[in-house]
């Protein structure tokens, strides 16, 4: 259904990307992201994309990341601009920045003398930059992990099972719900209930009630049920349980560890020997 | 002279948005005045085709008529007026805070005068026996009850084509009768009910017509009586009639279906389903 979505929801491929360890694709995926986070110029977000490509080419996520480029470039178009003008009217005023091009003479009341600045447009782009990187890095995760892996890697870092299945269950209903939507649409279309003439807002006025009425009881109804059924499992009953997925690592989840860590560890000394670009 | 069918189904094909071949070439003509019976194995696209009997998908290859009209040319919401549907789970559909509403739902959505609710509504409560249920919660009913005022409420759009997705699944025997009594009223004006069940029984009881699918094709066709008798139903998922199996047996053991016996079975069997 929805592309934006899409790019971030477990697909089943057969690559070593998606049977790495979890714990092991968090720390690449989190030391990435926290990278990017620490510093802020354009030799950091080349060197990122570096292994955000390998990731991406060897985890063969080419196909999924397309479809969120949309949502890239409308977050983009959204988010640019204002950053400009923000950080040109205060990072970086035209008194101690290149104006390129100036929007309001300064005699103009309230908002005299804005202008767009060679600096904050670069700034505004690089902030851009590093936000559609740390996305596509959370992407290439949830992308590549499994709910079982998961649902395994959250309960080895020590969180209660109780948190983790009601996770994984609210994920799993989530297509679902889906389903449930279309078939409640149809029920009602089937009486009569028009929703094909009309403007969009009209529509959506007559659809409200309707629709969203008996998805949140049939919602209500199978949790309830949901509740019962595991209740009669003996879900919780015994404070030990076994796991679907037990991690164990292997020798190829280490030398990716070690290789990330490498990474950090170089790029750490590049970045306080060499200094900001 | 054959009567004009309501709805034509020409070498209609379906395929889900996910790549399910799940309707392969169905021609089918659905006559005035009929019971019929939509039958096959789990997966074999009875739901599939009531969908596209109603419009609300429609058709990746041939072509549905109402009438003499292709569904290209129309709206659902113009062929929901024609062609009704009641799907497995009421709960899909039930939304407001009483039965006498939530059975006036499709008249209202067809702009009918208040007399004709009233009227239509009135009918279709008793018709399924929730007159004094009329001013429950729908959501606090039970399972078999919610399904009557799904029934109700599209009982009540009078539809020319009727089409009843597991109708007597988890319905006591009843309300199964209801059911049957309401297709018969429908019938006799000159109106199509389609039972979609797994419910052989049912299905030899209640109906004329029977079309058994497999795979997404129409593998049997015709009187159900025929049909349901047939030995070589297993291989549609489906068993032979109780009664016809009972009675087939009693013939092959010699006892005559002129006998004081056999008629006895005959009616009593007949009786119950
Ligand atoms: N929403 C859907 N998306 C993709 N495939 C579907 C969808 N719904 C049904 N199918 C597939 O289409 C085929 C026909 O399904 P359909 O629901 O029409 O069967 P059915 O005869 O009604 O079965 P049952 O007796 O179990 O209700 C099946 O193979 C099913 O897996
Ligand atoms: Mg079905």
């Amino acid at each position: 259904m929805s592309t934006a979505l899409d790019a971030f929801r477990y697909q089943e491929e057969d690559t070593p990307l998606h049977h790495l360890d979890p714990r092991a694709k968090l720390l690449i995926v989190a030391s990435l992201i926290l990278f990017l986070w620490l510093w802020w110029d354009l030799a950091v977000v080349l060197l990122a994309l570096v292994p955000l490509t390998v990731l991406v080419l060897v985890g063969r996520l080419g196909r999924p990341l397309v479809g969120s480029l949309r949502l890239y470039a409308l977050l983009g178009l959204l988010l640019v601009p204002l950053n400009v003008l923000l950080h040109s009217a205060l990072t970086f005023p035209p008194g101690q920045a290149e104006v390129l091009m100036t929007l309001t003479p300064p005699e103009t009341p309230l908002l005299g003398g804005l202008a767009i600045t060679r600096e904050a447009l670069i700034f505004s782009l690089l902030v851009y930059a590093r936000l559609v990187l740390m996305l596509v890095a959370t992407s290439v995760f949830f992308l590549t992990t499994s709910l079982d892996d998961l649902e395994a890697l959250l309960l080895s870092l020590r969180v209660p099972y109780f948190f983790v299945l009601t996770l994984s269950l609210a994920f799993r209903f989530l297509p679902t719900l889906g389903e449930e939507a279309t078939r409640i649409r149809e029920a009602q279309v089937a009486r009569g209930l028009d929703l094909e003439t009309g403007g969009r807002l009209r529509r959506l006025w007559r659809a409200g009630i309707p629709l969203l009425l008996p998805l949140f009881v049939s919602v209500l109804r199978r949790s309830v049920r949901l509740g019962e059924a595991m209740e009669a499992r003996a879900t919780f009953a015994y404070p030990t349980r076994t796991n679907t997925v037990d991690l164990v690592v292997r020798p190829g989840d280490v030398g990716v560890v070690v290789a990330t860590l490498a990474f950090l560890a170089l790029a750490f000394v590049f970045r306080v020997i060499v200094g900001p670009a | 002279m054959r009567s004009k069918p309501l709805l034509s189904l020409r070498d209609v094909h379906y395929v889900y948005p996910n790549g399910t071949p799940a309707i392969r070439g169905v021609s089918l003509d659905v006559l005035p005045g009929q019971r019929v019976a939509l039958l096959g194995e789990n997966g074999s696209g009875k739901t599939t085709l009531a969908r596209l009997m109603v419009g609300l998908v429609r058709p990746s290859k041939g072509s549905v008529r109402l009438g003499d009209v292709d569904y290209e040319t129309l709206t659902t919401h113009d062929i929901a007026r024609e062609v009704g549907i009641v799907f497995q789970n009421p709960d899909h559909q039930i939304f407001l805070e009483r039965v006498w509403d939530e059975v006036a739902f499709g008249p209202r959505n067809y702009g009918l005068s208040p007399a004709q609710v009233e009227e239509r509504v009135g009918t279709a409560l008793h018709e399924f026996d929730l007159w004094e249920d009329r001013y429950r919660l729908p959501v606090a009913l039970s399972g078999g009850e919610r399904k009557s005022v799904a029934f109700a409420s599209s009982f009540a759009l009078r539809p020319r084509v009727l089409l009843l997705d597991e109708p007597t699944k988890g319905m006591d025997y009843g309300r199964k009768r209801r059911l049957a009594t309401m297709a018969d009223r429908l019938t006799a004006e000159d109106r199509t009910v389609f039972f979609i069940t797994h419910d052989v029984d049912f299905a030899y009881a209640s109906t004329e017509r029977a079309v058994v699918l497999r795979r997404g094709r129409v593998l049997l066709e015709g009187r159900t009586r025929d049909v349901l008798s047939r030995s070589d139903l297993a291989d549609a998922g489906l068993h032979e009639a109780t009664a016809p199996l009972l009675l087939a047996t009693m013939r092959e053991r010699g006892i005559s279906p002129d006998s004081a016996l056999y008629r006895e079975v005959q009616r009593r069997v007949e009786a119950v389903s």
